[in-house]
């Protein structure tokens, strides 16, 4: 089974879900773990015991996971006493951190301790290690409080974007092999094995302009690579 | 130069910034109860750097060599009262606090300590399964929303207690027979139950290479609410032996803690036991009743990185 950790809410994560239906796909959501069923246990003496879709599964039968979110939010924990949700959307994300830790299937991305998935980066925290992997970066600047007006200088017409995913080893986009190698390196800094690039198409070449630990899976070619970055890495840890 | 950041009336803060004045070392503080006046600039052209205003003092951000944070959950302030979250100074204020958090992950400064890594502490069993990694024995622990596997581990072990998975402080509970009609309750969230140990609690703070010990004599099932079950508390200076110093040290340096307040239990057998990692440790009650100088020892820990 391929697990993709999102909200019901979430068309993507769905869409996933439904591409991947020949790898028994399921969504486990907030709503599976307030279901009972899960068991994880530190040390980790025996295999966890999930709850995805409504279904118990045992750990063994997960072939990967796909994290679609970086935490849950108290907002969508509905089925919980209002008064109760903020503790209750603590705890669900400290026990999710625990359990995709422990997991030992692939988990794309793994959780960094202040995100579920990859680190929790702001703009400016890509752009150092963007610059730090390779990549053209052009000076930046983030002010608390922001401007009345913009500080950063926009062209009247912007210029064209790229989107380079990395998936393991390999990357996918329209770049040349010295942005491919930036974008890997990047990967790595950032201890992600998903990553999403966005270039910025300029007369100097590419330069950076974001990166993301959730990129869009959309498009056979990343979904396939995704899949097969799973299944290749299950069977390189021997499991079933 | 040295950063600190807080709010004045936080006993660990105030106390190392009693020390820095006493050591003649150059410190400017950051009030979080100003942050609605504050401002901060950061720039990113290679490597980092910034502005930072609050109402008394601006600096540039690269003059500070060292960094003592003790934030609290600035939307819980007094400062915050009556702004709603759909203010812009709510936005403003929660900026603040990110990009200031996030510039010490950043900076090459020595900063005590680095918030992502005191983020193993948002999770317990995550960091217990650091901590064992480390070395230190841990207590058997089950996370789950299931009755019948609450039991079963309840009746492995005889004695068991529920505490929360994540950083929200919680009152460390015996279970007990009243709380069975309690469990199907359990669905609802996951839930975490450990072994119980039985034997004698010690908080140990570790300060760069300086180790710290308390032996803490009580009753009461969490020592820190000795009240609750009407229990004795006494904490007294504690000669940590030295394999257990040598521990902890590696624990807290594996963790990437400059300073740790690390709870440990020796059982009747004499096994060390590690509970938790704290990455941000209250250590004046144990430095008021203990005799111990901690906060000279992280006041001299900054100087040092200044010097």
């Amino acid at each position: 089974m391929l697990v993709v950790v999102g909200s019901q809410h979430d068309q993507a994560a769905q869409e996933l879900v439904a591409a991947w239906t020949t790898h028994c796909a399921a969504l486990l959501t907030c709503e599976d773990l307030s279901t009972a069923g899960w068991q994880l246990r530190v040390p980790g003496r025996s295999r966890s015991q999930a709850v995805v879709s409504g279904k118990i599964i045992s750990e063994e039968d997960i072939q990967g996971v796909v994290m679609r979110r970086p935490w849950i939010i108290e907002g969508e924990l509905t089925h919980i006493t209002a008064s109760d949700r903020e503790y209750v959307a603590a705890e669900m994300n400290a026990f999710l951190l625990a359990w995709l830790t422990s997991l030992k299937c692939p988990v794309l991305n793994r959780p960094s301790g202040t995100s579920l998935c990859g680190p929790n980066w702001r703009a400016f925290q890509w752009a150092q290690a963007a610059a730090a992997a390779g990549f053209k970066v052009q000076p930046a600047k983030w002010r608390v409080p922001p401007p009345r007006t913009n500080c950063s200088k926009h062209s009247e017409e912007p210029s064209p974007l790229i989107d380079v995913t990395v998936i393991g080893k390999r990357c996918i986009g329209e770049v040349e092999l010295q942005c491919q190698e930036a974008a890997r390196r990047l990967s790595q800094r950032a201890n992600t094995i998903l990553l999403g690039v966005r270039l910025r198409r300029t007369d100097d070449g590419p330069v950076f302009a974001s990166a993301t630990a959730t990129p869009d899976l959309k498009g056979e070619e990343i979904a396939n690579a995704v899949v097969n970055y799973m299944l290749a890495n299950r069977a390189k840890s021997g499991s079933a | 130069m040295i950063l600190l950041w807080g709010i004045a009336s936080d006993g660990p803060l105030s106390s190392v910034q009693a020390t820095l004045l006493r050591l003649g070392a150059g410190f400017k503080f950051v009030d979080q109860q100003d942050v609605l006046r504050c401002r901060l600039e950061l720039t990113v052209n290679g490597g980092v750097g910034g502005r930072i205003e609050t109402p008394q003092w601006s600096a540039d951000l690269n003059s500070f060599n060292a960094v003592y944070l003790r934030p609290y959950d600035v939307r819980r302030l007094p400062a915050m009262q009556g702004v709603k979250p759909t203010n812009l100074r709510w936005r403003r204020a929660l900026q603040f606090d990110d990009t200031l958090t996030c510039w010490m992950d950043m900076t090459p400064s020595f900063v005590i300590s680095r918030p992502s890594a005191m983020a193993s502490n948002n999770s317990k069993p995550y960091q217990l399964s650091l901590i064992q990694a480390a070395g230190f024995a841990v207590p058997d622990t089950l996370v789950t929303t299931d009755t019948t596997a609450a039991i079963e581990f309840w009746e492995q072990h005889g004695s068991v207690v529920y505490k929360s998975i994540s950083g929200t402080r919680s009152i460390v509970s015996r279970v007990r027979a009243e709380h069975r009609d309690r469990f199907p309750d359990l669905a609802n969230c996951p839930t975490q139950f450990q072994q119980y140990i039985e034997g004698i609690d010690y908080r140990i703070h570790v300060v760069g290479d300086e180790v710290f010990g308390c032996e803490i004599c009580s009753d009461a099932d969490d020592y820190r609410y000795p009240q609750l079950q009407g229990a004795e508390l006494q904490v007294r200076q504690y000669e940590v032996p030295p394999d257990v110093s040598q521990s902890c040290r590696f624990l807290a340096a594996s963790l990437n803690l400059p300073v740790a307040g690390l709870d440990l239990r020796r059982s009747a057998a004499g096994e060390w036991f590690c509970f938790e990692a704290n990455p941000s440790p209250a250590f004046t009650f144990y430095q008021d009743t203990s005799a111990q100088p901690i906060s000279w020892a992280i006041a001299e820990l900054l100087a040092g990185a200044v010097r």
